[in-house]
């Protein structure tokens, strides 16, 4: 009887595991509507601040090229991640529940892809306070 | 022994049902928070027409009518995974609804693994309406 519950205990344990590693990051908050501004004037306390802010036009369309290469770059790897955990959870409900113990977490690369998308917003907003091009 | 073999295989077959369960069908979920009141009349706007764009809209007038936030669902672990393009199209039918021409600031999450889906992937946008 003893078994049976620690085998229960064992199998909710890897079924938690699983849930929890590689999980779906949802979207940012929408930043405050700065609607009612001139365009000149739609950038958050944080924009003035930042490196972006000092840069011209055309660094700033230079730098938000090579941004969306890199989230594209994170994006390719949380989809790896991504397809790697389906795998082994497959496995691990059908065949051999350990395996779903090797799924990897993708913490990491998911607060890479926040700060990056951070920073391609923050340029479309200076860009657009610039109104450049 | 027999009684630990019984477990076993309700076991298995119990986390096999719930994971079937918990993508049978393809679903998505929206929110729309901070509605304002619009003075202009509601315009039924098709969702193929709305734009999207992740910054603002500088070049014409509006107003915001909401935020927008929709998660689409993968139906079952072995369907793809769902994409940003399912997401727009989401928040495009969304934004239809409240009869807006655009939505913008569009933000994406990352797919991956919640408690309902194998597979979600959320996004969030603001429904602006065109001052006519």
């Amino acid at each position: 009887m003893a078994k049976v519950v620690l085998f229960n205990l064992v199998i909710n344990a890897l079924v938690v595991t699983t849930l929890l590693t590689g999980c779906a990051n949802r979207a940012r908050d929408l930043p405050p509507d700065l609607s009612y501004l001139p365009v000149k004037e739609r950038l958050l306390a944080s924009d003035k601040e930042s490196a972006e802010y000092c840069m011209t036009c055309a660094t700033l369309e230079t730098q938000l090229e090579l941004t969306q290469k890199s989230i594209l770059n994170v994006e390719n790897q949380l989809s790896n991640i991504q397809a790697s955990n389906q795998s082994k959870g497959s496995i691990g409900i059908l065949l051999l529940p350990p395996v779903m113990l090797a799924m990897q977490n993708n913490d990491e690369i998911t607060t890479e892809y926040r700060q990056l998308d951070e920073k391609k917003e923050r340029i479309l907003r200076i860009k657009n306070a610039r109104e450049c091009e | 022994m027999n009684y630990l073999k019984k477990s076993l295989l309700q076991s298995s077959i119990m986390i096999t049902f719930s994971v079937i369960l918990t993508g049978c069908a393809t679903w998505n979920t929206s929110e729309i928070a901070n509605v304002r009141p619009t003075v202009q009349k509601l315009v039924v706007t098709e969702a193929k027409d709305i734009m999207l764009t992740e910054g603002d809209i500088t070049d014409k007038k509006y107003i915001v009518l909401g935020d927008i936030s929709v998660t689409v669902n993968k139906t079952t672990i072995f369907h793809p995974d769902p994409t940003k393009e399912l997401v727009n199209v989401k928040l495009k039918e969304e934004a239809a609804k409240l009869g807006a021409d655009a939505v913008t600031q569009i933000r994406y999450g990352t797919v991956g693994i919640s408690m309902m889906s194998w597979g979600s992937l959320d996004g969030k946008g603001r429904a602006v309406q065109f001052s006519h």
